[in-house]
Parts: structure tokens; sequence; C-alpha cells
């Protein structure tokens, strides 16, 4: 199910919030409504994954076995934990990964395995690195055992979270699951950053891949065009995936949790390091805490440094998709931090700031040529038609047309990838009026979000698909 | 410590919380009250069906997927949420189009690039049916697209690139050029399709192409009345209404192959009960229907067999003029295979083919 689907919006969710908040919490324990939000996160994905939801339920029984063993066989903990790390990554291995090998294998020996062609269930990669950080954390003594299978399957299964992130440690929210209030200032918070990143999907990610589809679909594709695709492109997926985590970190309110935030103004960074600590932070953090430091992170040779740096940038890369693009847009960014690391950083430290925001965005820009890319050869395409006019030209009619009439959600784009909403809406705060006009802002952007909804078909999250 | 939790709340939290809880929750209990609309008037279609709840459709995710549609279009105040999302395209957002609709200097337009491949196959298809009919003259023409005169700053149908195309396959055939035939004021401004009594132009055209005198002088133009062509449902927004003039020929029969008999039988030219029907320019020869003749008893000899769709049925009552019959053949509702059991084409007659760029487009719906 879409959050920014009539079906979860006007259906789900006003069912779910009454049911939820109607349920007792005898002596302040949330047990009774954690095993309704499991029933309701299992309806939530089996409205899209009806297959599948059993998976996910038996990966989190196999987890959360282990889990009491590990605890309780503490001796032979570490062959446990690996049993289950392995079983989490098999399901994403064999339903991610397996046709992505089985291809490259025949391509490789000339053989003619055929492709499983199994449908990715929705989702599988956030919670089976849920499921993997749990593991770990209690192998090492970072948290203590769930000893409750209804809690723990909360945790992997949660709606606000489940299929697009972000990325919740148990670590980060054992507390709520066990405890946790609820007030009208929480609820408000929710509320607010659930339409903000509501907004930000249907009115700006959703009419910006407009764009960026017609500019797939046309047969003219100039130098202008290409820019301007890569403009909205850059926009459209920032506000996609930062809109959804807005979404689910706003339900994690209204619900009584606290997710960590996932975005934190990534266009604004001033260098790719910047930017990979501004960008899907819980997927960053989690390569980091769970495979580099692990490795060794930088406290080893030179050698090795590379080693880890580049093993862990490509499995970024091959996260996002099994494909070779994603892998070289993992090493891509691989390469740009070592860069940064050795021969940038003295010099990006004296340069302006503003040039470094130009190289940033520029790299990204590239970047996501290779990620949007449907195989390495449109990616060269794109890439060449980036930096020279090729066969369409400088320019053509469709290019302005498009620039013209879609200006304003660029405009829009631009600025709300800035500081400057937060400082207005800051300084906003400090008036009486805002008291009425913060309600009535969030009435009519939730309105003219379900008016977007109810005449468009166009609603698809690119996170989705990993 | 989470601040929310210390934090006393303020009177926006109570109003934010209120908002939010009053407009899911209102939207919810009116979805579930108010009796939806038997049909979607603006879009003319009927609304999606709930589908049945039952083990298999839910296993399959059929169910999930049929009440996202049927909870989209049975939302409350539909009509007007789809306004408010015009209105903000074109307004505050300032864009050119809504999904590819625009305001031009024709109307209401649609921009709908041809897929040269497309094109190709419906050029090949053309030819495999008039092939059909080696004794008989052989003709093509384009209805040009409505976005030709749409204005200077949308990117047009690229006519010439299209007519090359065709040509390139056609090459055995003759092709008639109607782009200069017209302008914006010749198609109806809240519909697709070409206003009848303006494309005297077209019809001069194609006599002139083809060697035959059309006199329209003898056409009567009557009106039909005011309408709303299918372009103003999808927008969304107040336009004006059209008016729907139809040229009348005394003495000018028509019969159509009725598709549950299989028999022809005798319909009106004009059909002013499907005016105020859903779509008003079923008017012209009864909007889709397979095969049509019309007869024009006052001219001996002349057959014209018109290989159309829906443009075609303003144009051929025009056409009759100057011949004794014009059968009319939509091949998306009869199958190339199964023609000559209900019409059999006669040596020397002209075959036309006229077709817009949403069959080019969409070669698949031509059964041949």
């Amino acid at each position: 199910m879409l959050f920014s689907s009539i079906g979860f919006l006007y259906y789900f969710l006003p069912i779910t919030l009454i049911l939820y908040f109607i349920l007792p919490a005898p002596g302040g324990s949330p047990r009774f409504r954690n095993l309704f939000l499991l029933l309701a996160s299992l309806v939530f994905y089996a409205w899209g994954e009806p297959g599948y939801v059993f998976l996910m339920i038996a990966q989190c029984g196999s987890a959360w076995l282990l889990g009491l063993c590990i605890d309780r066989y503490r001796e032979r903990a570490k062959a446990l934990m690996m049993v289950s790390v392995f079983l989490s990554l098999s399901g994403l291995l064999f339903f991610k990964y397996a046709d992505f090998f089985i291809q490259n294998l025949n391509r490789l020996t000339g053989g003619g395995i055929a492709l499983l062609r199994v449908a990715l269930p929705i989702g599988i990669s956030f919670y089976s690195f849920q499921i993997i950080s749990y593991t770990l954390d209690l192998y090492h003594n970072r948290i203590a055992v769930q000893r409750n299978f209804f809690d723990f399957s909360a945790y992997v299964a949660l709606f606000p979270q489940l299929i697009a992130g972000p990325i919740v440690r148990y670590a980060d929210i054992a507390r709520d699951l066990s405890r946790r209030s609820h007030s009208i200032a929480k609820f408000s918070l929710g509320v607010r950053r659930f339409i903000l990143g509501l907004a930000k999907k249907i009115l700006l990610a959703n009419v910006l891949a407009e764009l960026v589809d017609i500019y797939k679909q046309s047969a003219a594709k100039s130098l202008l065009f290409t820019w301007i695709y890569l403009l909205a492109y850059s926009l459209h997926i920032y506000f996609d995936f930062s809109g959804y985590s807005d979404m689910a970190i706003g339900l994690g309110h209204m619900l009584g949790f606290s997710f960590l935030e996932n975005f934190n103004y990534p266009y604004l960074a001033d260098s790719i390091t910047d930017f990979w600590r501004r960008w899907h932070m819980s997927l960053s953090s989690w390569f980091r805490d769970y495979v580099y430091i692990p490795l060794g992170g930088n406290r080893v040779s030179e050698g090795r440094f590379v080693f880890n740096l580049m093993l862990v940038w490509s499995l970024t890369g091959f996260w996002h998709g099994a494909d070779w693009n994603f892998m070289l847009w993992g090493l891509y960014f691989g390469v740009l931090l070592l860069i940064e690391k050795h021969f940038l950083r003295q010099i990006m430290e004296k340069a302006p700031r503003f040039l470094r925001h130009v190289y940033v965005l520029l790299l990204l820009c590239l970047s996501w040529t290779i990620f949007d890319g449907g195989s390495l050869e449109e990616t060269r395409q794109t890439i060449g038609r980036m930096f020279g006019p090729g066969s369409d030209g400088f320019t053509d009619p469709a290019a302005f047309y498009y620039l013209r009439s879609y200006l304003v959600p660029l405009l829009i784009g631009f600025i709300g990838c800035t500081t400057l909403p937060k400082q207005l809406t800051s300084k906003l705060m400090e008036t009486k009026v805002f008291t009425f006009l913060e309600p009535l802002s969030l009435f009519l952007l939730l309105l003219l979000s379900t008016a977007f909804i109810v005449d468009g078909s166009f609603n698809p999250f690119i996170y989705f698909r990993f | 410590m989470d601040p929310t939790q210390t934090e006393k709340p303020l009177l926006r939290d109570y109003l934010n919380s209120l908002v939010f809880i009053a407009t899911i929750g209102l939207l919810f209990a009116l979805n579930l009250i108010v009796k939806p609309p038997a049909i979607l008037v603006s879009e003319r279609r009927p609304p999606a069906v709930l589908p049945p709840i039952t083990v298999r459709s839910i296993r399959s995710g059929s169910f999930m997927k049929g009440f996202e549609a049927y909870a989209a279009d049975h939302f409350v105040f539909r009509e007007a949420f789809r306004s408010v999302r015009a209105a903000t395209v074109f307004g505050p957002f300032l864009q050119s189009d809504k999904n590819g609709l625009y305001f031009g200097d024709a109307g209401i337009g649609e921009f709908k690039p041809v897929d040269p491949l497309a094109a190709r196959q419906t050029a090949e298809k053309i030819k495999k049916v008039a092939d059909t009919a080696p004794d008989c003259r052989v003709f093509y023409s384009l209805v040009p697209d409505k976005s030709i005169y749409a204005g200077k700053y949308l990117p047009g149908l690229d006519l010439e690139a299209v007519e090359a195309l065709l040509a390139d396959v056609l090459a055995d055939f003759t092709y008639i050029s109607l782009s200069d035939c017209l302008d914006a004021g010749s198609y109806y401004p809240s519909d697709l399709h070409w206003d009848q009594a303006r494309i005297a132009g077209v019809v001069d055209r194609l006599g002139e192409a083809m060697g035959v005198t059309h006199d329209l002088r003898a056409f009567r133009p009557m009106l039909a009345g005011a309408f709303h062509g299918v372009y103003a449902g999808q927008i969304a927004l107040p336009v004006a209404w059209d008016q729907m003039i139809y040229e009348e020929l005394p003495g000018l029969q028509a019969r159509r192959l009725n598709d549950s008999t299989l028999l022809y039988e005798a319909c009106p030219v004009y059909d002013l009960e499907r005016f105020a029907g859903p779509d008003p320019y079923d008017l012209f020869l009864q909007g889709p229907q397979a095969i049509v003749e019309l007869l024009n008893p006052s001219v001996s000899g002349g057959e014209l067999y018109l290989f159309r769709d829906s443009y075609g049925s303003s144009l051929a009552p025009l056409l009759a003029g100057a011949y004794s019959k014009v059968t009319l053949i939509d091949l998306r509702y009869i199958d190339l295979r199964v023609l000559d059991q209900f019409l059999t084409i006669r040596p020397g007659s002209d075959l036309l083919f006229l077709y817009s760029s949403q069959i080019l487009n969409n070669p698949s719906v031509l059964r041949v």
C-alpha cells in the first residue's frame, strides 16, 4: 500500500488510528497496541504483497528464535549469529540477486541456466537490514534480547517504515516498544511531518517525475533537454525519497515512536563526503557500523583501507538494485570519497563555498545518470549528451517548452532543497498568526495533495524497487 | 529525551491534530455514506466497480488493485478535487499543459507525439488492406492533429516526418495532404474532432486529388445544439459550450451493419438522440460502427470505400454528395478476414484511408 494512495489516506489510516487509540494500555504497557500495529502492518504489507507476507513472518520468526538462542547460548553466539545473518541475507540474495548472478554466469560461461524470474518482495532490502542490525547488536551485547515475538515482529514490520525505510535499528526504538508516550504535541509534530512529506511527494516529486518521463520518451534529446532532465531527476529523487521518509517519521510520531532522521539537506553538501552524511543517513550509517567498521574501517593499512572503502560502496550500490549500473554508481562514490580524502580535502577547504557546491552538484548529476540509466549504454549516451550536442543539437523546441512549463515546480524544488523554508517558518513561529496559519496551511496542503491523487495516476515511489 | 514529551501543547498543536483527524475522518465517513454516481459524466465512463472479496482475488492481489481504482472513482467531491488540481496546474504552477492537455489557439488540445515504429506498423496494415483491392484507385490521408494549429510555443506534431514515414511504406498509393486546408477554427474548441461545418476545404482538396467534383451548396446547415467535447471533461475546468452544426443533404440515406444480427439496417445519417448521449459526436452516423453505407439516389455510379476512424463520420456525408454510395469501414470493429462476408469492393471504385494520429500510434487497434 502506498502512503500516497486513497486506500491508505482515507481508509487504512483513519481506521488504524481510531482502533490504535481506542485500545487500552494497561499500566502504560503498549503490548496490545503493539499487537494491533503488527496486525495492521501485516494488512498494509499484504495489500501490496499478499503472498510474501508469510515470507516476512517466517524471517521474523527465525531471527527472533535465533536471537533468543544467541542470548541463551553465548558460547555458541557467533555461530548462531552467522546462521541468523545468513538466513536474512539468503532471502535477499535469492529474491533480489539470483537472476543477476545467473545472467552473468550465463554470459561468462555461455551457459543457458534458466532465469528464476521471481517477483521481488517489496521492502525486503529494508526489513532484512533491520533484522540483521538486531542480530548483530544482540551478538555484540549492545541491546537486550526481545523475548516477545509480537513486539519483535512489530519492530520489523512496523508499517510506517516497512517498505521504504528509514532503516530503523532496534536499539533506537526498543524503549518505545516497551513503553512510549503519546501527546498532542507529538501527534501534531507527526501530522506536520506527514502532510509535508505527502506534499513533497505528490506536489513536487510526482510532477517532476512527469518531466523525467517526458524526456525519456522524447525522440529528440538535446543538450539543454538533457540538463533539464538531470535537474528534474535530481529534485524528483530527493523529494520522492525524503517525502516518504518524512511521512514515515510523521506516522511514527503519531503512533508514539521516534525514528531517526534520514535526510539533512543533502544538496547543500559542500563535498561528496558531506553529502553521504546527509543523504539516506540510515543506510550509510548501517553500512558504516555493520560492514565498514567491522572490516577495520580506516585504521588499517592503506591497501586494506582502499579495499574496505570500495567493498562498502560497491555493496551500497548493489543494495539499490541487482544491476551493474548500481554497482558502478556505488563504486563511483567510493572513488570520489577516496579522491577527496587523499587529494582534494586541502584544496576544497581553501575553495570558495560556492565552487564547492557546484562541484558537488555536478558530480551528483553525473551519479544520477548512472543511477537512472537503464543500462551502461544508456548512461554513456546520457553523459555524452550532457557535454556535447550530439545528433539532437544544443537545444530543441521541446526543451524550451518543457522548461517553461515546469519552471515553477523546478524553482519550488530548488528552494525546497535549501533551509530557506525552515528559516521562514522559524520566523513565522514567533508570530501569533502562525497559530492559525500552520493548521490552515497543512489543511490546504492535504486537500491539494488529495486533489492531485484523486485526479492522477502517476504515483510510484522510486525506493519501492529496492 | 524527546522534547515533545515535556513540551506543553500549544493551541496550534490542538488545531493541527484536529484539522488532520477531522479531514481524514470526515472524508472516510463521507466515502462510506455518500452514494456514488452511476456514471462519471465528465470522463464519459462508468466508475470502477468494487471487485468481489474472495480468497482468490485477495491472493492474486486483484482485489487490492481493484479497490484502489474503486476508491479513486468513488471519492466524494471527485469533480471538485479534479478541478482544484487543474486550477493549480494552470494557475500557481503556470504549467502549459496538464498531462498533455492544454489551452491553445484551437481551444483545448492534446499533444501526442507520433511513435515512428507504431506509425510504420499502421502504414503496413493500410498497405495490406489496400492490396486486397488491386483494381481500385487507392488514396490515403492524415487527419491533421489539432496540436498542429495550437500555437507557437507548443511542440506540435511533426507532420512532415510522419508523411515521409508513411510515403516510404505506401509509395504505390496517392497521398493527399490536408494540413493547409484547415486552421485553428476548424475544430471544436472543447473536442478533438473537426467541425463538419468548417471542413469544406478538406472536401475540396479530396475531390481535387481524386478527380471528383463536390458541390456543397445542396447541403443545409442544421443546429444540433450546445455541447461539451471530450476534452472539457478531461481538463476538469469550466469551458465554454461549443455549437454542433450538421450539414443535411436531402435524400441521403444510411444503413449500418448491426453487430448483433449481422444484418444491414436503416439508420439516420444524423441521430439527435445520440447527440443527447454521453458522446455528442456520435450524432454523426451513430458513432462507432463497423460498416456504414451512405446511399445517394440522386447520383448515378461512383463508389467510395472510406477506411476511417471517428473523423470519417462527419466527413463522409459531405463526400456522399458526389458518389452514389460511400461505404465507411472501421477496422477497429471488424476484422479484415471477415470483411468480404459483409461487403464486396467493386472494381474501379475509390479507396480512401483516412486516419488520425490516434490510430497511427495504436496499430494494434486495427484488426488486420
